[in-house]
């Protein structure tokens, strides 16, 4: 398949051929296991915009609930070509120039705080940040030279953090985002944003969030300077913060 | 009705903050827009989070655009400046940054339609706000983001409208309690006696703590913030404290831990900045209320209106009507409008 023939103002989902639309989803239904569940399941896909919909796996997950996997076509199309996304300006360094440039550019060591907030106990994206072994061969800020890392684990309460913040005069604030219910990260990213002003430190400190629901984009909204969104990497954080504080002159 | 009625010759500035996301704030925005533009009044334009693009990006709904006036100033980011309509002309490039770029200051030379995206943090809203009357606005109207709420500190800005709406709860009562908690905080009084008063602006404008008894005596105390100090501060208090002053934030916390460890409590009266600072569930306020808990403020803020908005993102909304009679029954002698209600009726 050669991808001019693509049409990038109307792309659809690629399965064997161009523009066949095949998709797969997953979800559980609270009816019971078997035929008129499948059914549902069936009709439920058609009216999510898939043609010939199928059931290609179904299990029974007890207490009258079942469980589908489903192939069909999928009848919309997306404009690629219309797609802006708002991205991050900053190049991101190694591990070992971002320890450079902070050699370079202060004369002590950065304090940064993270922790997953709130409800949210997933603590695996900050985790992959801050820990010393890292993530995929990245190694987490707890290596870096210069960086004194200090990872507060998850459910924190945002007066906790901002305590904690005041008392050990943190730099920047990472605040991580995985699996939240309707949308309650959302108030919970204001909040903090909110009690930083409050206490008078938004200014000194450099605020990001992560977390596959978060954006760059969404970041501005929330009140906060960057937002990491799935697939990056300690040095991507490392680079934008060591950047941001040069920029504002937090030295 | 109009908003900007209730709106002093002497505000300079004023901030319209939601409850929640998709409160109405940029239907209330527009509303300023074409009430200024009647009362050829010139304007500034900005906003802690972003106004004006047409889709949402959380709920991917439909949003409503901001169409201005020749004349009009705005401070937006880069990115958003580049995506405006109508012909801007850049007064001044700031040092801000926001994730949409740097913030510029610009006048628009043709009406159309703009998107903004102003400053983060609210020292630089108040920053870019007197620059925009430097350059001629009258009157400087920053729009919040998502239920941020703290640039309604009378330190940022004069006065507020606060909007609130379906998109806060699916339970109309829940709505309008919560609405009725954020009013009543807002309506803190402000400490009383006028020598007492100098004195706690003071340590407030110092970033301090400290303790004022009956013979006006100082005690600092010796803390960078009230969160998780609570037991510090109760240390403080004795049978001869009046006032308690905590600059920063006051949270359900800090006044449970001073309860818990001095029955003196019942005897002062807490003082914060302004109500922005207050982060108290309007339940743990009740409770508080009821074992004698004492609250005031330095700066109160000028509340002047409250919005509605009887319809959800999330598809499900509220007879407007009896939304918006049960909301001026809550909130009087506050004026409550549904600004689209009253689009409807006026045409």
């Amino acid at each position: 398949m050669s991808i001019e023939n693509i049409d990038f103002r109307r792309v659809k989902p690629y399965g064997d051929t161009l523009n066949d639309g095949m998709v797969q989803l997953s979800f559980t239904l609270p009816v019971p296991y078997g035929e008129e569940g499948k059914e549902a399941a069936r009709r439920l896909a058609h009216s999510m915009g898939l043609d010939e919909p199928n059931v290609v796996y179904s299990k029974d997950m007890g207490g009258g609930f079942s469980y589908y996997i489903m192939y069909g076509k999928c009848q919309h199309t997306v404009d690629y070509s219309s797609i802006e996304v708002v991205k991050m300006e900053v190049d991101t360094l190694s591990m070992e120039e971002v320890e450079e440039f902070i050699g370079k550019n202060f004369t002590r060591d950065i304090v940064v705080i993270g922790a997953c907030t709130g409800t949210d106990a997933h603590t695996v994206g900050i985790d992959a940040i801050m820990n010393m072994k890292g993530f995929d061969g990245h190694y987490g800020l707890e290596r870096y030279k210069g960086i004194e890392a200090y990872n507060l684990g998850s459910q924190v309460p945002n007066e906790e953090l901002v305590a904690k913040a005041i008392e050990l005069k943190a730099d920047a604030i990472l605040i991580s985002q995985v699996v939240t219910q309707k949308d309650v990260h959302i108030p919970n990213l204001t909040q903090l944003v909110e009690l930083l002003e409050a206490e008078g430190i938004r200014d000194k400190i450099v605020l990001a969030c992560g977390g596959p629901r978060l954006s760059h984009e969404l970041a501005k909204e929330l009140g906060y300077d960057a937002g990491f969104g799935s697939g990056s990497y300690a040095e991507d954080v490392a680079s934008f913060v060591v950047n941001e504080m040069v920029k504002r002159n937090l030295k | 009705m109009l908003l900007l009625r209730n709106v002093k010759k002497d505000y300079q500035t004023i901030s319209v903050v939601g409850m929640a996301k998709n409160a109405g704030k940029t239907v209330v925005l527009n509303r300023l827009i074409e009430e200024a533009a009647e009362l050829n009044t010139p304007i500034g334009l900005t906003s802690t989070g972003r106004d004006g693009e047409r889709i949402d990006i959380v709920t991917l709904t439909e949003k409503p655009t901001i169409y201005i006036y020749e004349g009009t100033i705005v401070a937006t980011a880069k990115a958003t400046l580049l995506k405006s309509e109508a012909k801007l002309e850049i007064l001044e490039v700031t040092d801000y940054n926001t994730p949409l770029g740097t913030v510029v200051i610009a006048r628009a030379l043709t009406n159309g339609l703009v998107e903004i995206a102003g400053p983060d943090t609210n020292s630089q809203i108040k920053k870019v706000a007197e620059k925009m009357r430097s350059f001629g606005a009258k009157l400087v109207i920053v729009d919040g983001a998502i239920n941020r709420k703290t640039s309604a500190a009378p330190s940022i800005t004069d006065a507020t409208i606060l909007a609130t709406g379906a998109a806060v709860s699916r339970d109309i009562n829940k709505v309008i309690s919560e609405t009725q908690h954020q009013v009543h905080l807002y309506s803190i009084e402000a400490i009383a006696p006028q020598d007492k008063m100098e004195i706690a602006t003071k340590i407030i404008n110092d970033k301090k703590y400290a303790t004022i008894d009956k013979n006006f005596n100082i005690t600092f105390i010796a803390i960078s913030t009230s969160l998780n100090n609570g037991k510090t501060i109760a240390g403080y208090i004795n049978e001869n404290t009046n006032y308690v002053i905590l600059s920063g934030s006051l949270v359900s916390k800090t006044i449970d831990d001073i309860i818990s460890a001095t029955p003196n409590y019942k005897r002062v009266v807490f003082v914060v900045e302004d109500a922005t600072k207050i982060f108290i569930s309007q339940r743990d306020w009740y409770l508080l209320a009821k074992r004698g808990v004492k609250i005031n403020v330095v700066n109160k803020i000028n509340v002047i209106a409250v919005t509605v908005n009887p319809l959800s993102p999330y598809g499900y909304g509220f007879p407007p009507e009896d939304f918006l009679n049960k909301m001026k029954q809550a909130l009087l002698p506050l004026p409550v409008m549904d600004v689209m209600m009253e689009d409807i009726y006026d045409k």
